[in-house]
């Protein structure tokens, strides 16, 4: 297992861990059945915590996160990043959503407060939504145009394997 | 080619909601193990 991993500071006492979890060879050729021809690709899956998960965080460690995540994903030119939404329960509680749909919407406001620097770079994103009512995961995959081939591979794969 | 931007799989099998579930697995432990070295070098 290869991991890359930060400590993002608040400056208000907390702090955001941030790790790069890339996919081993045996889960690249068999869950997401990428081809021969891309063994080169590498495919990272970002994980997120609050450090102390009972203290509120500093909403600038959100933004260094969003750097911290380009400037990484611009130092791997073969890879592609996905962010599967924790169901993990949240210390802080935020009674009126669930905890992956409160993750879910301050991911996905992260991402579209960083959509013009992401299209400037070339980056692209689509969102996969899996699940009937009553279970649902979220996850968002990152990726470059002349990956998108291998994109729409596993998006066939995952529709058609996993009917 | 098309373009796309959101995929929705609704109705998974059990291999992919099997997946899912040892994702969040090693997600929580992996995160656990990681946050633990980082308590114990922040509060010494």
């Amino acid at each position: 297992m290869n991991t890359i991993e930060t400590l993002i500071p608040d400056n208000k006492g907390n702090h955001l861990v941030v790790v790069l979890y890339f996919y081993d060879e045996i889960d690249k050729r068999h869950t997401f059945q990428i081809p021969e021809d891309y063994q080169n690709l590498e495919i990272a899956d970002i994980n997120i915590r609050k450090l102390d998960l009972e203290k509120p965080l500093g909403l600038k460690s959100l933004f260094k996160l969003c750097d911290w995540l380009i400037d990484q994903f611009m130092m791997f030119p073969n890879a592609i990043f996905s962010f599967i939404c924790s169901m993990e329960d949240l210390a802080l509680r935020h009674s009126a959503i669930t905890p992956e749909e409160y993750r879910w919407k301050l991911f996905e406001a992260l991402y579209h407060r960083s959509l013009k620097r992401l299209q400037s770079l070339d980056i692209n994103s689509i969102s996969i939504i899996v699940g009937p009512e009553g279970y649902q995961a979220d996850a968002r995959i990152f990726y470059r145009p002349r990956h998108s081939s291998i994109v729409h591979i596993v998006e066939s794969h995952l529709k058609n394997k996993y009917r | 080619m098309e373009n796309i931007d959101c995929i929705r799989i609704s109705r998974p099998s059990n291999e992919m909601i099997d997946f899912l579930e040892r994702t969040q697995h090693r997600k929580k432990a992996q995160m656990d193990k990681i946050c633990e070295k980082y308590h114990k070098l922040i509060k010494g």
